[in-house]
């Protein structure tokens, strides 16, 4: 098979055995590659109903059939694995250079199994596949930890670790790699941590077979050139994703102060020119990247003085706005202690976030804290309370199982302003005056995240109260924006230059020698999407409508400040929202997809197991 | 008067026909922000606006022959 190294790793972490077995063709025909290959995975492997954090959950980490081939932005891995921050299907997606590694070490994905009874971490050399102990790098930092394995192995070897939340098994531990790109969401490095694997480190030699070299040169450097002739190219660059901040702010969608608000009146001072002027080193792309989006910068004030690649939006939103932090050297440093961690950092934010209001309307108080306190502004008080979870001691043992958790264990209304769906915390845009937007949180396939549909431009353009044709935008969006994670491609190409679609099914024929037309990747892609929900349809009890909606903050407390205020969407809205996106998807009014759906997506395994939940009268 | 319109990143597709790159020609003054209702864009949608290679504010007002860059703004990270 072209495009594809050929084969899949397994590795057993409880007896130290590994195999190698050829890549099934129907696997890599039906999807793709990526996320495609990690959904697939996991619904045939990770039996129902096992512990997330046990030894029978398992990782998978896949590159894509594009991987690793010249062309712009071939460098993304997707790992994924039953989560524990929701219980259902997850999967995070990181860049740098560990994914081409993979393919030129001649697989298209791995399985990690089972559970170590010491540290370990997996080393791949090619052919070479060892579980080679790791006590002596268990406890350090993710980076630390990156560091020290380079100069153990080599500079050749690309590697991801996890940090001390990792190793705790905290449900927003991420998987680190490049010196601070992370596979953050999901709580994928929990998973990690809890059979043991401190770290992956791979390095390949071998070659990727092209169905036509010629054409992939041609195509792969008129996209190249495609990339640098964008009207503007060369301007994006410099401030990276940061510099939508002030933006969002103009537009009402900042989350502020926990998401009470959508505007932060100092946002100025955390946007990308601060970080430009105050930060920035140097620019840093991943793999065959045109756009290097990554700011390696370094944060000195007489109180710290640390380097770091960031902080990008998101940081900038759940650590900056969501916690009201007011210079860029403090939203900095929080980055860093976050990555060192190993902790997501929007996750991370939003639960920084959710504490301090907490704090501040009494339900922990400051005797709790053995006298620390959780004031919103205070860097301080963030990196405290990172520390606390962590390492899950005190108040953090509570909070590294996320604001779902946190709040129904402490109650007393703290539920309102845990802000989640499905378990994951909210990302970087208020849904309040964004219906779209809100729609895209409350339908994504892994939780609250929003790098599956990012509707605000939409909403802005059809209409800011309108709820009419916002379901049938982001399903839309849900197919296109995903079909770069089935082969592996960064998206910012298309969404930050405006490069053609239509470029995609032409390299992927070069590439690979199949013809897929756009149609057939989207089709595709709403395979993927439609197995993904079935996997909570499986694995959550009772799954359905329910686990849709955003917190009763979205649908019940009017925008207080700024541009979207008095703006919010009340539950008939909600309710109009998803009825026209379950009706539009073939889905019923609870949100299961139906037979006829599944079977026309050739998902006719999943419906067998979606009807017994049916015929249980758990699905609807 | 002839104005070329130039658009980077997503926000193409909300302008006509979903281009990147536009000929408009206008009678009289105009400002950016009366171009973009022109076009049936919403201002929003532009962060950011050079003229010529310069950075204005969308009340900026366009002379014959000038090349307008609109900037969509970034999306996720």
């Amino acid at each position: 098979m072209y495009g594809h190294a050929g084969n899949i790793l397994r590795v057993n972490l409880t007896d130290g055995t590994h195999s190698i077995t050829p890549l099934p063709e129907d696997l890599a025909r039906e999807y793709l590659g990526g996320r495609g290959f990690v959904a697939k995975l996991l619904w045939d492997e990770v039996s129902s109903g096992v512990d997330p954090l046990g030894p029978d959950n398992k990782i998978v980490a896949a590159p894509g059939p594009l991987t690793g081939v010249f062309l712009p932005g071939s460098g993304k891995l997707h790992f994924g694995a039953k989560s524990p921050a929701t219980g259902g299907y997850g999967d995070s997606n990181v860049g740098g250079h560990i994914s081409p590694e993979i393919k030129f070490a001649g697989y298209d994905a791995i399985i990690i199994e089972g559970k170590a009874d010491k540290p370990v971490y997996l080393f791949i050399e090619n052919d070479t596949i060892e579980v080679r102990d790791a006590e002596k790098y268990w406890g350090k930092g993710a980076i630390e930890s990156e560091t020290m394995l380079k100069h153990d192995l080599g500079e050749e070897f690309q590697i991801a670790t996890i940090g001390p939340a990792g190793e705790n098994m905290v449900y927003f531990a991420c998987i680190s790699h490049d010196f601070g790109r992370q596979a953050g969401r999901t709580g994928v490095g929990a998973v990690m941590g809890s059979k043991n694997l401190k770290a992956i480190a791979v390095r390949g030699t071998k070659s990727i077979p092209l169905a036509n070299p010629d054409a992939v040169l041609e195509v792969g450097k008129a996209m190249f050139e495609g990339c640098f002739s964008k009207p503007g190219f060369e301007e994006w660059t410099p401030q990276g994703t940061a510099g939508v901040t002030d933006w969002v702010n103009e537009v009402g969608a900042f989350p502020t102060h926990n998401f009470m608000t959508s505007y932060f009146p100092k946002h100025s001072q955390i946007n990308g020119e601060q970080i430009v002027n105050k930060l920035k080193i140097t620019d840093k792309g991943c793999y065959s990247c045109p756009i290097p989006c990554g700011k390696y910068g370094r944060a000195k004030t007489p109180k710290y003085d640390v380097y770091v690649e960031g902080p990008e939006y998101e940081t900038v939103a759940l650590i900056g706005g969501n916690t009201e932090m007011e210079t860029i050297e403090d939203v900095a440093y929080a980055n860093y202690v976050c990555d060192e961690l190993g902790l997501d950092s929007i996750s991370g934010g939003n639960v920084v976030g959710f504490a301090m209001e907490c704090y501040e309307n009494g339900v922990i108080t400051k005797e709790q804290l053995d006298g620390q306190e959780l004031r919103f502004g205070s860097v301080h008080d963030f990196v405290w309370l990172c520390n606390q979870i962590a390492t899950r001691q005190g108040i953090g043992d509570a909070l590294a199982n996320g604001v779902r958790y946190a709040s129904e264990k402490w109650g007393k209304g703290t539920e309102r302003y845990a802000i989640q769906v499905k378990g994951l915390e909210w990302s970087g845009y208020e849904g309040r005056y964004a219906p779209a937007m809100m729609l895209s949180y409350m339908t994504c396939d892994v939780g609250a995240h929003h790098n599956r549909s990012w509707a605000i431009t939409y909403d802005v353009q059809a209409g800011r109260e309108q709820l009419e044709g916002k379901a049938a935008k982001v399903i839309e969006l849900q197919h296109v924006r995903p079909m770069f994670d089935l082969l592996c491609l960064c998206r910012l190409q298309w969404v930050e230059l405006g490069f053609e679609l239509d470029w995609y099914p032409k390299v992927f024929q070069a590439v690979t020698g199949e013809e897929y037309t756009w149609d057939d990747l989207m089709k595709v892609s709403e395979r993927v999407w439609n197995l993904t929900r079935s996997f909570w349809v499986r694995e959550i009890p009772g799954f359905g409508r329910s686990m849709d909606y955003p917190p009763a903050r979205f649908s019940e407390e009017p925008i207080p400040t700024g541009p979207a205020e008095g703006k919010y969407i009340p539950m008939e809205g909600l309710d109009q929202l998803l009825d026209d996106y379950y009706r539009l998807r073939g889905w019923d009014l609870n949100g299961i997809p139906s037979t006829d759906k599944l079977e026309q997506l050739n998902l006719g395994f999943a419906e067998k197991v979606v009807a017994e939940r049916r015929s249980k009268g758990v699905a609807n | 008067m002839p104005i070329s319109v130039l658009v980077r990143g997503h926000t193409a597709s909300y302008f006509p026909e979903g281009k990147d790159e536009l000929e408009v020609v206008w009678s009289g003054p105009i400002t950016v922000r009366q171009l973009l209702a022109d076009l049936g864009v919403d201002s929003l949608l532009v962060m950011r606006v050079n003229v010529n290679g310069m950075k204005v504010t969308k009340e900026h007002i366009l002379a014959d022959g000038d090349e307008v860059l609109f900037f969509s703004p970034p999306a996720g990270g």
